[in-house]
């Protein structure tokens, strides 16, 4: 019997690692932030980036990117258990979490953007690729993720979004880095770049 | 064997008729010729005509001091002694020499076109001997000044004249030899007048200035973050260096920028410049300058504007009575510049930049009235981070403006501008990051105060 429970303990433990697991997970904050809103025009108008907080709503929406976050990543793993993860807090999660829950979500950009951006332009320079397709920022609907609730120790006014796809078709085959927007339908101040503690960021396992 | 003859006969001329020209008047009145006969044919008028065709062929009239001697030779009325006159009466016209030691052969007057009368003893002359004795006689009423009356010039530019294989050189050399610097200005110089025309630009060509521009950034790209609303420059360019009609000059501009709630120094600019031609009422001259920035990194850490600059180009520039024109090329280097936006660092790449100026209009006293049209090709522009790179290409930007400006003596009160006419999609000045040369935003107004000297 004893030799039987052993046999199922190792064959139970093949997908799974083992105590001393060599996988350590890594958290990095973005710090390409930029707020682009259908109410502001200057590119350069110090609200839109460098800032502890962000308002968002239907009508402003925040990009963001972990500068050269391909070189970061060599050692990244992705499976079925280990994903890639974006954060985003708000102190409203506390009190609006089902609401919030289902009005933000995280989209990939298909257009390369600079803290020079806004609602109705990715950079002010004069090329081909000077305008948005659409204002507000190029994405595709539904290629856009909601939060996922499946996150374990989640922290209450966080919202965990699996971006493991995105990462895996775009950065990793691709090579490709035009981040993320974030979107909410509800008006909501989540927390920036300037907050040390509670800004978006990017979660993943390396080995 | 002519040589020898000619040697001999130069000695002869150092002696004697050196004694002449004697002033035994200008005939005019006739007495002093009525002893002497016109000549019209004959081996002395024949020789003039040979000694014609020499000095002719020499060139003489190329030197200075001897350009009154072909015409001396040529319309100098020729006497002869007439015949039968006694031993006193060839006395009394001068037909010996005042000791009685020798005959002289002729005589003239150190006056233009004064007559040459002969005397028996040149009958005995060959023909070499009366074509050096015809240019003798004429260099004696065709050198300038004192120099008329010495023999020992007379006979030495008539032997360089009249020598074997002679040439035009070793006749100027001769003529110099006698030029003295503070004496006539017939004589040779060490180096021809430099003749400035009187409208060129050499006359005036050092400029104490002050200007304010005021820019147009309503409607701009933001592309700096400074919000420059105008430029204060002052500018020196002194020219102390040159020679004749070459000035060289040095200057620089100092400029102070003015935002909407600050005020901080601009670019500061070295430039030298070389007034290399000014002929025919063309000014041409060649500048170069560098523009640097004078802002810290942390002063400019919002803006792309910390680049230095370094331009080349050449103005060709003619003022006529009523109008002027001017045309300016120009290169421009390609540099860098950086800036920081949030947490992300941006490097700024400007290619080179040509540039074609024409400015033209019309003057009146002492208002000019006129404009500019520019057209700058910029080679590329791109921008790039960590994850972000973006390229414009070539760009152009096509600028033109009017300008008034009234000018006193040496003063000038000038109003200009300077408007975008046509640039690559939705690009300004902004994109040149050039503050000191074009300024930012989509144009400017400047007024300028000029002091030339």
């Amino acid at each position: 019997m004893n030799r039987l429970i052993f046999l199922l303990l190792i064959l139970s433990s093949c997908g799974e690692p083992l105590p001393g697991d060599p996988f350590v997970e890594k958290q990095f904050f973005a710090n390409e932030l930029k707020l682009i809103s259908s109410d502001i025009n200057d590119p350069r108008d110090s609200s839109t980036f460098k800032q502890s907080e962000y308002t968002l709503s239907a009508n402003r929406r925040l990009l963001v990117r972990l500068e050269s976050m391909q070189s970061r990543t060599g050692n990244t793993v992705i499976s079925r258990t280990k994903r890639m993860y974006m954060t985003v807090s708000s102190a409203a999660l506390l009190s609006r979490s089902a609401e919030l829950s289902a009005s933000i979500k995280i989209c990939p950009m298909k257009t390369n953007w600079m803290l020079l951006a806004t609602w109705s332009r990715p950079h002010p320079f004069p090329t081909n690729s000077s305008r948005w397709s659409r204002s507000g920022g190029d994405f595709e609907e539904q290629e856009c993720f909601s939060p996922d609730p499946s996150y374990p120790n989640a922290q209450a006014d966080t919202l965990y979004f699996d971006i493991s796809d995105w990462f895996v078709y775009q950065l990793q085959s691709r090579s490709i880095n035009y981040g993320l927007i974030v979107t909410s339908t509800s008006e909501v101040t989540i927390y920036g770049d300037e907050n040390l503690s509670k800004g978006p960021k990017f979660i993943w396992t390396e080995f | 064997m002519k040589l020898m003859l000619l040697i001999l006969f130069s000695l002869c001329f150092s002696q004697s008729v050196i004694a002449g020209p004697v002033r035994i008047g200008n005939g005019d009145d006739g007495e002093d010729l009525q002893s002497f006969e016109l000549l019209s044919e004959g081996p002395i008028v024949e020789a003039r005509a040979k000694a014609l065709t020499l000095v002719r062929e020499l060139g003489v009239n190329r030197i200075e001091g001897l350009g009154n001697l072909i015409p001396e030779l040529e319309y100098t009325k020729l006497y002869m002694t007439k015949k039968g006159l006694t031993t006193r009466e060839l006395l009394e016209l001068g037909a010996f020499k005042d000791d009685a030691s020798g005959l002289i052969y002729a005589r003239t007057m150190p006056e233009p076109y004064a007559p040459t009368r002969f005397f028996p003893a040149s009958q005995n002359l060959n023909e070499t001997q009366l074509i050096a004795l015809h240019i003798h006689e004429a260099l004696h009423r065709a050198l300038p000044g004192q120099l008329r009356e010495r023999e020992d010039v007379a006979s030495e530019i008539t032997q360089a004249i009249t020598a074997p294989e002679t040439s035009l050189d070793r006749v100027s050399r001769v003529v110099r030899s006698y030029a003295a610097p503070t004496q006539s200005p017939l004589l040779m110089s060490q180096a021809p007048a430099v003749v400035v025309p009187k409208k060129s630009r050499l006359h005036n060509p050092s400029r104490l200035g002050m200007e304010y521009r005021r820019f147009s950034v309503e409607e701009t790209n933001k592309l700096n973050s400074l919000d420059i609303q105008g430029l204060y420059v002052l500018s020196s360019h002194l020219y102390p260096f040159g020679v004749n009609d070459k000035a060289i000059g040095v200057g620089f501009d100092l400029s102070m920028v003015e935002t909407k709630n600050d005020r901080f120094m601009g670019p500061l600019s070295l430039s030298g410049r070389y007034q290399v031609w000014t002929q025919r009422d063309f000014d041409l001259e060649l500048f170069g300058e560098f523009n640097m920035n004078t802002l810290s990194r942390d002063e400019l850490k919002n803006s792309n504007l910390g680049r230095d600059t370094t331009r080349f180009g050449l103005t060709l520039a003619t003022r006529r009575d009523w109008f002027f024109v001017e045309n300016d090329f120009s290169y421009t280097a390609g540099s860098e510049s950086e800036e920081e936006l949030g947490n992300i660092k941006y490097d700024y790449e400007f290619g080179e930049i040509l540039g074609i100026n024409l400015r033209t209009g019309f003057h009146y006293k002492s208002v000019m009235i006129g404009g500019f049209g520019e057209v700058l090709l910029s080679d590329n522009f791109k921008i790039k981070s960590s994850d972000f790179v973006e390229e414009t290409g070539r760009n152009r930007v096509i600028s033109w403006g009017p300008f008034i400006e009234y000018r006193r003596s040496n003063f000038s009160l000038a109003l200009k501008g300077r408007f975008l006419l046509d640039s690559s999609i939705g690009e300004d000045y902004d994109f040149l990051a050039n503050l000191m040369g074009y300024g930012v935003g989509r144009g400017s107004i400047q007024t300028q105060i000029n002091a030339f000297f």
